[in-house]
């Protein structure tokens, strides 16, 4: 059999990524002092798993290193060890290498690290420690043994093929088999004519049913095994194959093993009977009288007590419950006995071959043989090739895994989406379908009266809403719970509060809040770097919490959930707060304000989004709080989203960050400008408003403000950006529209509001070129496309941003 | 044609065993658990059950327990799918009612023939 494994492997690598994500989170919330069975039970089993898939897979490495972690866990599921913290550390490091390996092995190269070496041997180190030492001893044992099986099946291969061509079977041994069955061997499913079969495939064989006590037909019972054979073979495979054969039931049966001396004559009685029954195809007249023969010979054995015949016969008897075993002994005649079966022939060509080499006088036999050997050259699927080619093909299977890795690592994106969510998919799809078959007809008709008309806006209605229905059933499938991204900050808290030396509990809140894959994957390494703040910079050390009154234990919330067409993410701990005083020296320092501006604690700390802000005295291999945290903002800028900053002195530290659902669609704003017309993100809007002219200021530098409620909110002329020409030149003739701008406000003015509408985000990049102010473009309903407005970098554009210029 | 069931939490390992039989001409149904699976072998007759023995929601010593006190599963070979072959294991599943097993790593020549001993 010819199959390709590789073809199962990119499924086995996303299984135990699964796998280990699972063990992953298992060990984090393990409690060593009160262990749940369950939880090791799961940990046991993905590994477990992945030991099995990778050795079957043939991805020896991570075989061996998962059986190590796999004895491990066996010991601890089934008490006989303690699971320590150290075993908890070792597991979870072995995750890291693991995941390591997968990956490696997925981009198609290999893993290497030295740290594979010392954990494995930290692994074999603690397994060797009492009281696992006589079951580790055990298990070295049965691999030995495993082995040494494979070498005896190798050896036996080879031998066999040497025997085959010697064509002399000198070294093959005789060997008598008493078979006596536990009366129970049938309720387990074992049938002796499987066992029966497997050794006529090793050699020349013959079969005796033995004297029983047969119970009589009253007494019958169907499920008792009730009969016992003698089984002569003459073989070249060594004891323990012969035990194989009979593996599964060796505890329930008495098997006796005994080595007879060659007896020629002997011999010859014993093999003739079985080739006399294949070899009907052949010669019939011959196998015929042979058949006779046996028939005489058995009936004359079975007056003195003791029949002989054929095995399958015995077990059809058996199971046939015939009383009158003599009377059914003619049918062993009947081509009927599965040994006839062409399959049976084929399936033993190796002791076809084998015969032809000791009976070579037999000339019906080696007519047969020939006949065989055409047939085995033919059939690929013989165990006996199959068997001798193991190895080739254990190669050939590597070499292709690793053509079949290539090939997927090139699409290595994928999604795994809900049964349901396709289901539903394709039930729009189906209405649309139907809908579209209804307006089909409607446009066929060469007139069209009132009640078709009518007919047609109903069906173009529904046609909308079918629509509308499967552009949300397709954002769904790309909808991913938020989990996916907070499924690791377990593990980072658990290694750097380890690090640090901190105690800190990290919450949940609104895992289950679906965000679309794109923007989930752009969001995660924000979160990362703001997680690994709070804990380095927010949290402080046990010893100053209880200093001040505060609990040892710090916490960290992650809290996701919708609000309106956007997704708010929160982090927040319960640690020191920013130092502000700080911040405020060192913007000074950096001349980003001066020593006389008098600016609010709020607006303070929002300096430190400012780029190469720190306010860390040296960088530490976890960064500061401050470094990066430009770069942190420009993320979440450029996925369309804001992020804000709330800090109290000693309380803690809140980020809120706010994210569009997905990047593919907008709610978006359209307003026209002269004779163009754009699209401004709803997200982005507070109000829109016409204002008066005593309410537009003119600052320094041409800036001019909105006064408002107040506040002094600086007015961007978008005409004036993109050179149109507009209807409204004075913000006082037009509308001004007050947006979001890095959680500054800005007025844009604008001719006139349109409608609102979802848009389809298209990358301008992608199709054209970047454009300053501009974010990305969109096709309306008439065809025209419009332009979508990026407030911040239209902002910079017209010299608004984030400095003291418009701070002050 | 003979009907296997393949039982095996593992996708990529389910899949192998499936494609396996299938090639080899069998009917195949799959199961992820045991559970799964003794719902699926109370619906069908299937002539050979291969299972692994760690799952979640139902081992596979309990499904050959549970098939085996079915009428219709009695003499029904069921097969144990495992990395486990130390001696308690097997007694383990004997006990329930195993056929044999089929020890993992395996390849698809070995699974093949493992079928073909306890089907003919």
């Amino acid at each position: 059999m010819d199959i390709d494994l590789s073809q199962f492997s990119q499924v086995f690598f996303e299984e135990s990524l699964e796998g280990l994500d699972i063990m992953e989170s298992e060990l984090l919330e393990i409690n060593i002092d009160n262990l749940n069975h369950e939880s090791i039970n799961t940990i046991f089993r993905a590994a477990h798993s992945i030991k099995g898939g990778s050795a079957t897979f043939g991805f020896n490495q991570v075989a061996n290193f998962t059986h190590l972690l796999e004895t491990l866990l066996d010991d601890i599921r089934d008490g006989k060890r303690q699971l320590s913290a150290l075993h908890v550390d070792m597991l979870l490091q072995s995750v890291d290498i693991l995941r390591a390996m997968i990956d490696a092995l997925m981009n198609d190269s290999e893993y290497q690290s030295e740290q594979l070496q010392s954990l494995s041997a930290q692994f074999e180190q603690q397994l060797a420690q009492q009281p696992t030492s006589e079951q580790s001893e055990q298990l070295l044992e049965a691999n030995t043994q495993e082995s040494e099986a494979q070498e005896t099946n190798t050896q036996e291969t080879s031998t066999e093929e040497k025997a085959q061509l010697d064509a002399a079977d000198t070294q093959a041994t005789l060997w008598q088999i008493r078979f006596v069955p536990g009366v129970d061997i049938l309720r387990c499913g074992n049938d002796p004519s499987y066992m029966f079969t497997e050794l006529q495939q090793l050699g020349k064989y013959h079969i005796k049913l033995n004297d029983v006590s047969y119970p009589g037909f009253d007494d019958f019972d169907p499920e008792v095994c009730s009969l016992q054979w003698t089984i002569t073979l003459l073989t070249d495979s060594p004891l323990d194959r012969l035990k194989e054969v009979f593996e599964w039931v060796e505890d329930e049966c008495q098997l006796d093993y005994l080595t007879l001396e060659r007896n020629p004559e002997q011999e010859a009685t014993w093999f003739s009977q079985q080739p006399s029954q294949t070899a009907e195809a052949n010669n019939n007249d011959q196998a015929t009288e042979q058949l006779d023969l046996g028939a005489t010979e058995t009936s004359n054995a079975n007056t003195d007590g003791i029949a002989e015949f054929d095995f399958s016969q015995a077990v059809a008897e058996a199971f046939n419950f015939d009383d009158e075993i003599t009377s059914s002994l003619n049918d062993a005649i009947e081509p009927s006995a599965p040994i006839k079966e062409p399959s049976a022939k084929l399936s033993k060509p190796s002791a076809q071959q084998e015969q032809a080499s000791t009976a070579p006088a037999n000339n019906s036999l080696l007519a047969e043989v020939a006949d065989l050997t055409v047939i085995q050259a033919i059939d690929a699927d013989n165990p006996t090739q199959a068997t001798s080619t193991n190895d080739g093909a254990a190669k050939q299977t590597s070499t292709a895994t690793k053509q079949a890795v290539t090939k997927t690592s090139e699409s290595s994106s994928t999604i795994r989406v809900g049964i349901n969510k396709v289901d539903q998919l394709i039930n729009m799809v189906g209405e649309l379908i139907i809908t579209q078959a209804m307006l089909g007809q409607i446009g066929q008709q060469e007139t069209i009266d009132d009640d078709m008309m009518l007919d047609l806006r109903m069906g173009l209605e529904q046609l909308s809403n079918h629509t509308r229905e499967l552009q949300e059933s397709v954002m769904k499938i790309r909808m991913l719970p938020i989990s996916f991204a907070f499924n690791r900050f377990p593990r980072l808290i658990h290694d750097i509060s380890k690090q640090l030396g901190k105690k800190v509990d990290l919450v949940f809140n609104g895992e289950e809040t679906e965000l679309d894959k794109t923007v989930m994957e752009k969001i995660v390494d924000p979160l990362v770097h703001l997680v690994r703040n709070a804990l380095d910079h927010g949290i402080e050390m046990p010893e100053v919490r209880r200093a001040q009154g505060k609990s040892e234990m710090g916490t960290i919330s992650l809290n996701a959930y919708h609000r309106g067409g956007a997704i708010i993410i929160e982090i927040i701990d319960d640690g020191a707060g920013l130092n502000t005083k700080k911040i405020r020296a060192i913007a000074e320092q950096k001349q980003l304000i001066s020593a006389s501006d008098n600016l609010a604690d709020d607006e303070i700390n929002q300096l430190i989004f400012h780029p190469g802000f720190t306010t860390a005295d040296e960088v530490s291999d976890l960064s500061g709080r401050g470094v990066g945290m430009d770069v942190v903002k420009r993320n979440i800028t450029d996925l369309n989203g804001t992020i804000n900053l709330q800090s109290q002195s000693g309380q803690g530290c809140k980020i809120t960050i706010n994210l569009p659902l997905t990047l593919a669609i907008l709610d978006g704003q359209l307003v026209r400008i002269g004779e163009h017309i754009y699209v401004v993100p709803l997200v982005a809007i507070h109000e829109s408003l016409q204002v008066t002219a005593n309410q537009v200021n003119q600052l320094g530098n041409n800036q001019e403000v909105i006064h408002l409620r107040e506040e002094f909110i600086p007015l961007v002329r978008i005409y004036q950006q993109f050179n149109h020409a507009p209807d409204a030149k004075q913000p006082q003739d037009g509308i001004v529209m007050i947006v979001d701008n890095n959680d500054k406000k800005v007025g844009l003015l604008v001719d006139e509001l349109l409608s609102q509408q979802q848009v389809v985000i298209k990358n301008l990049e992608d199709n054209y070129t970047k454009i300053a102010g501009v974010s990305g473009a969109t096709i309306l309903g008439d065809g025209t496309v419009a332009l979508i407005i990026d407030v911040n970098s239209l902002a910079q554009l017209a010299g608004i941003g984030v400095n003291k210029d418009h701070a002050a | 044609m003979k009907k296997i069931l393949a039982v095996d939490d593992s996708t990529s390992m389910r899949q192998m065993v499936s494609f396996t039989l299938k090639t080899a001409g069998y009917e195949v149904a799959e199961a992820a658990d045991g559970q799964e699976a003794l719902l699926l072998a109370k619906a069908n007759q299937f002539d050979l059950v291969i299972s692994d023995i760690n799952m979640p929601v139902m081992d596979g010593i309990t499904l050959i327990k549970e098939l085996r006190a079915l009428d219709a599963y009695k003499f029904v070979p069921l097969l144990m799918l495992t990395t486990e072959s130390s001696p308690e294991k097997k007694q383990e599943g004997r006990a329930a009612g195993a056929t044999g097993w089929i020890v993992k790593p395996f390849n698809p020549d070995q699974l093949l023939a493992t079928a073909r001993k306890v089907l003919g």
